[in-house]
C-alpha cells in the first residue's frame, strides 16, 4: 500500500504536506478499482449526484427512481456551504416487510404489496436515508434519516472490498500466498465479509476475513477511501462474543507492537540511530551518530503547551505518544515515515516524520501534531515540530517543548554576543528577541566539546527552507546529571498550558542553577507560534473540504519550528 | 437487510423481556450535605460535578432541568467551589452517602500536571458540614504506577445498607500485566479494607440484588465485559466473578468500557459506556453512551433494551 500522505520538498525548497482523504490512485490499483472510482466521479456530475443501484427488477428500478426524485432523498446530496456534490449511493432496495411500517396508515397502504424500502448511504456525513416507496401509487409513504448508521453494502461494493483485499500485498504476506477473488471463496480459505468499524475516520469499512486453521485474517477495507486499512489475525473458536477487528484496534495494536515496544534502528547516509514512540514524549531519536561520531544521545518532544488569549488562561498541555497504555493525550495512529530529503531534485539526506492525532481532528478543539527530524548528508540536522491545527480558536499560541540531550561528555555552550562567542557558565534560559544578534551565517548558539567537535545552532527566523515565520523561541540549557533523572526517561507533564513567559517546565531543572562549564548538557527548545486563520495566510491551521470523490478531505497549513544544527568540526 | 450500527432503541424494545426481574437495585440513599444550605443555590436545581472542564476539581452548581425553563435565562448558572476542592486536581468517580459525605477519587484529565500518578490511588472526603476536602483513605501501592498507566482508582460503587465503598484501582497495571484490584472499604471514622479481589482491572461498579443475593457488578477496564460477584452479609466477596454480558459490538463505538453502572429498583441495568484505552485522550465531544439491559429469565441472559437516554 502506498501511503496517502504525500510529502515533498520542491526545487524552491518549499514544504508541502498534504493529508489526503482521496482514494488510491497509484499504479498498484486494478482496472476494476479504477473503473469503480470513475463510476463515482461520473455519478457526481449528474443533476441528482447519486450512484444508483444496478441489476434491479423493474419494480425496484421504479422505487429507486421515485425515491431519488423525492425532496426527502435530495436534502443531503450537496454540501450546504459550497454546493459541491456529496457522495451518495443507493445500497439496497427491498420489498417492504411489516417491520418497515411505522404506522397503521402505512401498513394499510402497503397491504396489497408494491411497497419497497430504499436505503441510501451518504459517505461524507456517514448517514443513511431510508424511504418507503409505494410503486403502485408512485409515491413515497415514509422517510427517515439515521445518523452514524451504515446499511448493508450491495454486491458491487462487496466485489470492491474483495478486490482491494486480495490485491493487497499485506494480505498475501500474511496468508503466504496471493489469493484470487475466486480462491477467496473456496472452502479451504473460507471467507466472510465481516462487519467492522472505522471509528476514527468515520468511514464505511468492511472486513473480508480469511479463515486459516484456527485463526482468521481480518483485512479491514475502507470503502470510502477504497483502500486497505490493515490486516490482523484473530483466534477463532474462543468462548464469548467474537471480538471484532476494527480500524482503531488495528491501529492501536500495530503501532504499539511495532513502534512502542522496542527501538528501531536506521543506518543511512552516514547516519546511524534508534527511534521509538514513547509513552508521552513523542518519537524519540536516540544514540544518533554521524560518520561514527556521537551527535545526540536523545531528542524528543516532551509537551505541547497550547494557550488561547480568549478566555485568558484557557488551553491544554498535551503529551504525544503511543496510542494505548500511555500517558499521551494526542496519539500516534500511523507509523513513522522515513523519506528522502530532496532539494533541487537531489537527495541531500533523509527525514523521520511522526504524526499524532486527536480522535476527531480536524474538528474544533482537536489537534494534529508532527515531529520531523531531518538528517543531512553533510552532517547538519534539524529537530522540528509542527502543528496542523485546528485547535479551539484562531487566537492560539503553540509552545512545543523539545528536549535534546547531547552525548554524555563535557560541552561548552556559547551564544553569539558582541561579535564573538560568549560561553554560558551556569544553567540558564534565554528568549529570542528581535534584537538578538546572529553570526553572518545566522548562528545564534554554539555547542562544542574540548576537541572542538560540535554544532552551530541556527535559529529559525524564517530563513530556513520552509519559509516559516520564525520561532520566537526560549532556549534552556541544563546540566545533564547522571544521578538525577531530569528527563532521560519518559517525562510526565512538566508545564502548564498557558504560561506566556519562560515557565514552560525546563526552568524547574535549574533551581538552583548549576555550573554548565564543560559539563554534559541538555538543550530545551520552546518556540512560540501563533496560529492564523486569515485566508491566504493560514498558519497552524486545518480545514475540511469536499474533494472530487465527494467526501471530506483535509487541507492543512502546518507551522514548522525548530533550529538547524550545523557541524563545526567533523574531525574525529 | 437491516443496519449495521443501529442507534435507536426501537429494534430492541420489540423483544424486551417481561418487567418481572430477579434483579433489584437499591433505593437511593444520598442526602444533600448540610453546607449546601449556605451556598444560595436552589437545592432542587443543583448538582455536584467533577466534569465541568472550566473548573479544576469539584463544583456545586446550579443546573437547568430537562423540559423546565430556567427561572431567569439571562442569569449565568451559579457555581460554588470551596477553595479546597481544587487542590487535588481533577476528580472522577464520586459517591454521596446518607450522611451527606462526598467521597471522591482523583482522575487525570488530558495531562498529569495536576494529577501526579503517585497520588491517584486514594479517596478524598468532603465534610458535609464544613465543605472542606481532605484525603480520606489511601489504598496500598502493591505495584507502582508506571509510564504506561497513570491511573489509580477508576470506579466506585456504594452499598447503602452496609456503608461499604467498592472501589476499583488499576494502579501498576501495564500493557501485559493486569494488576488492578477491587477493594471493599468499610467507611466511617476509621476506614478499613474488608476484602480485595486481586489482579483485575475494574472500572465502573454497582451494587444490586440478583436472585435474592446481594452482588457487586463491575465493568472491566481492558475489555467491554461486565462481571458480577456475590457478596457475603458482611460485604466481603464470595466466590469468583461471573461473566454477565459484553458491550462488544454494541453502540456507536463497539467496544466501550463501563464507566458507570446503575441498577434501577425494577432491575433494569444501565451501563454508561465510554472509550477507554489507558491513555489521556479527551475527545472534545463527550463520547459516552448509556446502555440499558433487562434480565430475561427465559433466555437466562441480559437483553439490551435501550441505547441512549
Amino acid at each position: 500500500m502506498k501511503p496517502t500522505r504525500l510529502l515533498c520538498i520542491t526545487a524552491l525548497g518549499l514544504l508541502f504536506l498534504f493529508q489526503a482523504g482521496l482514494a488510491q490512485t497509484d499504479s498498484t490499483q486494478t482496472i476494476f478499482l479504477r473503473k469503480a472510482q470513475a463510476k463515482i466521479v461520473a455519478a457526481l456530475q449528474n443533476a441528482v449526484p447519486v450512484i444508483k443501484l444496478e441489476s434491479l427488477t423493474a419494480q425496484q428500478q421504479f422505487a429507486q427512481d421515485v425515491a431519488l426524485q423525492h425532496p426527502f432523498f435530495k436534502q443531503n446530496l450537496f454540501d450546504k456551504d459550497t454546493n459541491k456534490p456529496l457522495r451518495n449511493e443507493v445500497f439496497g432496495i427491498y420489498q417492504a416487510r411489516p417491520t418497515d411500517y411505522r404506522s397503521e396508515q402505512i401498513a394499510a397502504a402497503c397491504a396489497s404489496g408494491g411497497c419497497y424500502r430504499v436505503e441510501m448511504y451518504n459517505y461524507p456525513l456517514n448517514i443513511t436515508t431510508i424511504g418507503l416507496v409505494n410503486t403502485t401509487t408512485n409515491s413515497m409513504l415514509d422517510g427517515y434519516i439515521m445518523n452514524q448508521a451504515q446499511p448493508n453494502i450491495p454486491a458491487f461494493l462487496k466485489e470492491v472490498a474483495l478486490e482491494i483485499a486480495v490485491n493487497a500485498p499485506e494480505v498475501a504476506a500474511a496468508l503466504g500466498f496471493k489469493p484470487s477473488t475466486d480462491q477467496a471463496l473456496m472452502s479451504d480459505t473460507k471467507t466472510a465479509l465481516n462487519q467492522t468499524r472505522c471509528e476514527r475516520s468515520k468511514n464505511l469499512c468492511v472486513a473480508p476475513t480469511f479463515v486459516k486453521g484456527d485463526r482468521a485474517l481480518w483485512a479491514i477495507v475502507n470503502l470510502t477511501e477504497m483502500k486497505l486499512v490493515g490486516v490482523r489475525w484473530t483466534n477463532v473458536g474462543t468462548p464469548g462474543p467474537a471480538p471484532q477487528m476494527t480500524e482503531r484496534k488495528f491501529q492501536n495494536e500495530e503501532i504499539t507492537e511495532k513502534y512502542c515496544t522496542l527501538p528501531l534502528s536506521i543506518e543511512r547516509n552516514g547516519w546511524k540511530m534508534n527511534y521509538i514512540i514513547t509513552s508521552s514524549d513523542g518519537l524519540q531519536v536516540s544514540n544518533a551518530t554521524f560518520k561514527s561520531k556521537p551527535v545526540i544521545d536523545s531528542a524528543k518532544l516532551v509537551d505541547w503547551h497550547v494557550s488561547y488569549s480568549e478566555p485568558e488562561g484557557f488551553g491544554y498541555s498535551d503529551a504525544i505518544g503511543c496510542p494505548y497504555f500511555s500517558t499521551a493525550a494526542v496519539i500516534a495512529i500511523d507509523p513513522p515515515i522515513v523519506s528522502d530529503l530532496v532539494e533541487n531534485g537531489k537527495t541531500i539526506g533523509f527525514t523521520i516524520v511522526q504524526d499524532f492525532f486527536s480522535e476527531l481532528w480536524p474538528q474544533a478543539c482537536n489537534y494534529k501534531y508532527q515531529q520531523r527530524f531531518e538528517f543531512y548528508d553533510d552532517g547538519r540536522f534539524r529537530v522540528s515540530a509542527a502543528n496542523h491545527g485546528r485547535g479551539c480558536g484562531n487566537n492560539g499560541t503553540y509552545r512545543p517543548v523539545t528536549r535534546i540531550a547531547f552525548p554524555a561528555k563535557p560541552y561548552t555552550f556559547s551564544e553569539w554576543q558582541n561579535g564573538k562567542w560568549a560561553s554560558w557558565k551556569t544553567e540558564k534560559w534565554q528568549r529570542q528577541k528581535p534584537t538578538t544578534p546572529y553570526t553572518k551565517e545566522g548562528y545564534q548558539y554554539k555547542v562544542n566539546d574540548a576537541a572542538g567537535n560540535g554544532f552551530y545552532i541556527a535559529a529559525n527566523n524564517g530563513q530556513l527552507y520552509d519559509h516559516k515565520r520564525g520561532d520566537n523561541a526560549y532556549v534552556f540549557v541544563t546540566k545533564r546529571n547522571p544521578t538525577k533523572d531530569e528527563g532521560d526517561s519518559d517525562l510526565i507533564t512538566i508545564g502548564a498550558c498557558c504560561n506566556s513567559d519562560h515557565q514552560q517546565g525546563p526552568e524547574k531543572f535549574m533551581v538552583p542553577p548549576e555550573s554548565i562549564s564543560k559539563a554534559p548538557l541538555v538543550m530545551w527548545y520552546v518556540p512560540q507560534i501563533r496560529n492564523d486563520d486569515t485566508p491566504g495566510r493560514e498558519f497552524c491551521w486545518a480545514e475540511s473540504y469536499i474533494n472530487e470523490q465527494g467526501v471530506y478531505a483535509t487541507r492543512t497549513y502546518p507551522c514548522l519550528s525548530g533550529p538547524m544544527f550545523v557541524p563545526l568540526n567533523l574531525k574525529p | 437487510m437491516g443496519l449495521f450500527f443501529v442507534t435507536t432503541h426501537l429494534v430492541f424494545a420489540q423483544n424486551a423481556p417481561p418487567m418481572t426481574s430477579p434483579a433489584k437495585g437499591q433505593p437511593d440513599c444520598r442526602r444533600s450535605p448540610a453546607f449546601t444550605r449556605n451556598t444560595q443555590i436552589d437545592p432542587l436545581r443543583s448538582a455536584f460535578s467533577t466534569s465541568n472542564m472550566q473548573y479544576v476539581g469539584l463544583i456545586y452548581t446550579e443546573i437547568n432541568l430537562p423540559n423546565t425553563p430556567p427561572p431567569d435565562p439571562s442569569q449565568k448558572l451559579k457555581v460554588y467551589q470551596h477553595p479546597s476542592w481544587k487542590t487535588a486536581g481533577y476528580f472522577g468517580p464520586m459517591i454521596i452517602d446518607a450522611g451527606g459525605n462526598i467521597f471522591l477519587a482523583p482522575l487525570p484529565f488530558v495531562n498529569l500536571y495536576r494529577n501526579k500518578p503517585s497520588q491517584q490511588n486514594m479517596l478524598y472526603r468532603v465534610d458535609p458540614s464544613t465543605a472542606a476536602l481532605k484525603s480520606y483513605f489511601t489504598f496500598p501501592t502493591v505495584h507502582k504506577p508506571n509510564e504506561q498507566n497513570p491511573y489509580g482508582v477508576l470506579g466506585m460503587g456504594y452499598d447503602c445498607e452496609s456503608k461499604i465503598i467498592y472501589a476499583s484501582s488499576v494502579q501498576g497495571s501495564d500493557r501485559t500485566n493486569e494488576r488492578g484490584r477491587i477493594y471493599a472499604l468499610k467507611t466511617g471514622d476509621k476506614p478499613a479494607i474488608l476484602d480485595v479481589i486481586p489482579d483485575i482491572d475494574g472500572f465502573g461498579i454497582g451494587i444490586f440484588t440478583f436472585e435474592g443475593k446481594k452482588r457487586m457488578i463491575f465493568g472491566k477496564a481492558r475489555t467491554p465485559e461486565i462481571y458480577m460477584v456475590e457478596l457475603t452479609p458482611e460485604g466481603k466477596f464470595a466466590g469468583k466473578p461471573e461473566f454477565m454480558l459484553s458491550l462488544e459490538g454494541i453502540g456507536a463505538r463497539g467496544d466501550d468500557r463501563a464507566r458507570k453502572i446503575r441498577v434501577a429498583e425494577n432491575g433494569d441495568l444501565t451501563i454508561n459506556g465510554v472509550e477507554f484505552y489507558f491513555n489521556l485522550i479527551a475527545p472534545s465531544e463527550r463520547q459516552e453512551t448509556p446502555y440499558t439491559f433487562r434480565y430475561d429469565p427465559r433466555q437466562k441472559a441480559w437483553v439490551l433494551i435501550k441505547i441512549g437516554h
